[in-house]
């Protein structure tokens, strides 16, 4: 009998062997022994079989796709961490940053359960197919933007190590070259940037469908654009002005924390339009 | 936006050239849009007028003093202040100047292939470079250099008079891309601006079983451009509110609400819809949108057994219980009336229940204003009830019905507005995905017969990962080059 119990059975599952796949990669990391890297990338998979039965479960239940509140968007965010994780993986063959993607994924999991709450049917204002169109977008791009921080951390990691000890030494010497870091940032974030972008276009459209207008400075819309500014100025520093390196890795991490505070802080502690996501 | 202009001699400029030069630096872009950050992050910690009231209010009263600074200022109304129309003005000044530089240099890079034979050092100039010795022949080497450079995909173009030289790009149209982006920008301001102020954004609410005219005697609410002529612009047609039904969740959160209209041209049935959350209603380029409801209690008003009054009226409030005023036309008549849908009575307290018309009532407190005020009832009536009020005055409560309150938009900038997200889509994409990179390759004549292969490159847009970029090419080169 499918019900609420087995999603969230599925969920702790996917949980757990998520945070033993964050182990074994950086065992891997450590010790480069591929036969770990083996299980470690089947941990990842079976977690996000068991994730996806939790989603599946959860959306049978419920009726409706499951991004309607907190708990269930930080699933899905954590569930596209790991799957456009396992896609680079698979297209890279580079098993190096595993542990900080599954890490990220592990964390957003155990935020999403401190949002739990029952499913419940749709308010008449998400009873629409743009919410997927639109969430989707949002997850998704929030989860490029992610890993782009990701990636621009790890640079600016390195580099405070080659300037402090003059080369890379242990766990950060094993990850990809110091520039190729800083060009993954950048490419990632040139992803995430026009899918944010169609994320808010999306909202725009749908805002336009269901409240007669496409811009009304709603706390959460405002956030987006903010976010959206952040990110503008990233590329025109890097591609018009040139910057790399440090100062981009500093603005890529400011972009990410309004993606985050857009997410989670506009819903928790100001009061707009978005709230039922609360 | 803009490159840095070629340093000119600062004295000779005039006010508005220094002004317009100010304009085109891509720091002061920058800048412009590092402060619509901040003002906008502002306006999302401050309550906002149309947003949050209650918040201003709240807001008032614990810090008394600063709000009216705030108020002065202008932050509990951030985005539509002088100030931030100053602001956009200044970012879209800034926007036109950095773009007007970049459309004249695409246009003439965009005929042009190099017309100056590659030199050996004009190679070692370039950004990205790499030599290699082979053993091969000139022709040989350059072919291979071709072959690796067209398996990433780049265009080839080779010169009749320059046998020994290689000339790649690719991309060629990706500053497109971006043109198309900031352009957008200007097509989008247009929409707003058309839409904003040849438009309006207007409130109704309707009664079931009464109409709507579109027109102004039609709306509780207006709110209109300065554009738009109230006495002609308007489309007047109508709509008739045939019925309004909610449906519930278990929760009790409201699972749909949907109203029956049809509407009407000149006496005529011409469409029928079902106007929901997310299913609006557009005629003549109006929008129509659902935006509330609550209940319409009709009560019938007796002065000596002569009907006086006897319409439904909208009431507001909740589901549960919605408060309205009924008065009489003469004036020397009036009631407070709170209606519930299902009135509880226990121990002879009166309370309201669910939102569903289990026994609806009306609780009426009424005054005559005859000789002065003086309250002369007070107490409930049940549907198709009837009650004395004194002083002649009796009150009926024949039926409830639904109000459904309308949203009414007429905003004509949407085309351009969604032409412009489509645009800037586009433009984006071209942007990131076709960004101009280009590519000389030469031979020379090297020590021991070998043949000196060097290979230069630029890109136009975000050097940092070309330089990564050109590695791996130059890397592909030596391989095929030392392949046999």
């Amino acid at each position: 009998m499918l019900n609420e119990q087995t999603s969230s059975t599925l969920f702790v599952g996917a949980t757990i062997i998520y945070f033993l796949a964050v182990l074994g990669y950086f065992f891997y990391l450590a010790y480069k022994n591929e036969s770990i890297a083996v299980i470690a990338t089947g941990a990842s998979i079976l977690g996000l079989l068991l994730h996806t039965g939790s989603i599946g479960v959860r959306w049978a239940v419920s009726g409706h796709t499951p991004i309607s509140d907190m708990y269930e968007y930080s699933s899905m965010f954590a569930y596209f961490v790991v799957l456009c994780y396992l896609v680079v993986q698979t297209s890279t063959k580079n098993k190096t940053i595993g542990g900080f993607a599954l890490g990220v994924a592990f964390l957003l999991m155990g935020l999403a359960k401190q949002f739990y709450k029952d499913p419940t049917p749709l308010v008449p204002a998400l009873q629409s197919y743009w919410l997927e169109i639109h969430v989707i977008t949002m997850v998704i791009s929030s989860g490029t933007l992610g890993v782009a921080f990701l990636f621009a951390l790890l640079y600016y990691l390195k580099d405070r190590q080659i300037k402090r000890l003059g080369e890379e030494r242990g766990l950060l010497a094993k990850l990809p070259a110091i520039n190729a870091l800083d060009n993954l940032s950048y490419r990632t974030t040139a992803f995430g940037f026009p899918l944010w972008t169609i994320g808010i276009v999306a909202g725009a459209i749908w805002a336009e469908q269901a409240w007669g207008r496409y811009w009304g400075w709603d706390p959460k819309e405002t956030w987006s654009f903010i976010t959206w500014l952040i990110y503008a100025g990233y590329l025109h520093a890097r591609i018009t002005a040139g910057w790399r390196g440090r100062s981009a890795a500093i603005l890529s991490a400011i972009g990410f924390a309004a993606v985050v505070f857009t997410f989670y802080a506009v819903n928790l502690w100001i009061s707009g339009l978005h709230s039922y996501a609360a | 936006m803009a490159k840095e202009i070629a340093a000119e001699p600062v004295a000779e400029l005039t006010v508005p050239q220094r002004v317009w030069r100010w304009f085109r630096s891509m720091r002061t872009a920058l800048v412009l849009v590092l402060i619509l950050a901040v003002v906008s992050i502002i306006g999302t910690l401050l309550p906002q007028y149309g947003l949050n009231e209650e918040g201003i209010k709240g807001f008032s009263q614990s810090y008394p003093a600063l709000s009216t600074l705030f108020h002065y200022i202008g932050f509990f109304s951030v985005y539509s202040t002088w100030w931030f129309y100053v602001l956009i003005a200044m970012l879209f000044t800034s926007l036109i100047a950095c773009i007007i530089p970049r459309t004249e240099s695409f246009i003439s890079k965009v005929k042009s292939n190099p017309k100056t034979p590659a030199s050996e050092r004009f190679i070692s100039n370039l950004q990205n470079k790499a030599g290699f010795a082979v053993a091969l022949s000139e022709s040989t080497a350059l072919d291979k250099v071709r072959q690796t450079l067209k398996s990433k995909r780049y265009k080839i173009h080779t010169f009749d008079d320059r046998p020994n030289e290689v000339y790649a790009e690719k991309g060629r149209y990706g500053d497109l891309g971006s043109l198309i982006f900031h352009y957008m920008f200007i097509l989008m301001l247009i929409g707003i601006i058309f839409g904003k102020t040849r438009g309006f954004d207007n409130y109704a609410t309707v009664i079931e079983g009464q109409y709507f005219t579109e027109n102004p005697f039609g709306y509780d609410q207006i709110k209109k451009g300065p554009f738009f002529n109230d006495q002609t612009d308007h489309t007047n047609f109508k709509f008739k509110l045939d019925d309004f039904q909610v449906t519930y969740q278990p929760t009790g959160q409201p699972k749909d609400f949907v109203s029956k209209v049809t509407v009407f041209e000149d006496g005529k049935v011409v469409h029928k819809q079902n106007v929901e959350v997310n299913e609006k209603l557009v005629w003549d380029g109006v929008k129509i949108y659902q935006s509330s409801y609550g209940w319409a209690p009709r009560l019938t008003l007796f002065k000596d057994k002569k009907k006086v009054y006897d319409q439904p009226s909208v009431f507001s409030g909740s589901a549960q219980s919605a408060n309205g005023q009924i008065q009489s036309p003469s004036g020397d008549f009036a009631a407070e009336v709170v209606f519930v849908p299902d009135l509880q009575e226990q121990n002879g307290q009166l309370s309201a229940g669910s939102y569903f018309l289990n026994n609806p009532a009306v609780y009426v407190t009424a005054y005559s204003y005859a000789k002065g005020e003086k309250k002369i009832f007070e107490g409930a009536i049940k549907l198709k009830g009837t009650k004395d009020l004194g002083q002649g005055y009796k009150l009926s409560f024949p039926e409830v019905k639904e109000w459904s309150g309308f949203q009414v938009v007429k905003d004509p900038g949407v085309p351009a507005i969604y032409t412009a997200f489509g645009l800037g889509v586009i433009g984006l994409y071209i942007t990131f995905y076709f960004s101009r990179r280009r590519i000389w390759a030469i031979t020379v004549p090297g020590e021991q017969g070998k043949t000196k292969v060097l290979i230069g490159g630029i890109a136009e847009k975000n050097k940092g990962a070309f330089e990564y970029e050109f590695s791996n090419l130059a890397e592909q080169v030596k391989m095929n080059l030392s392949k046999k």
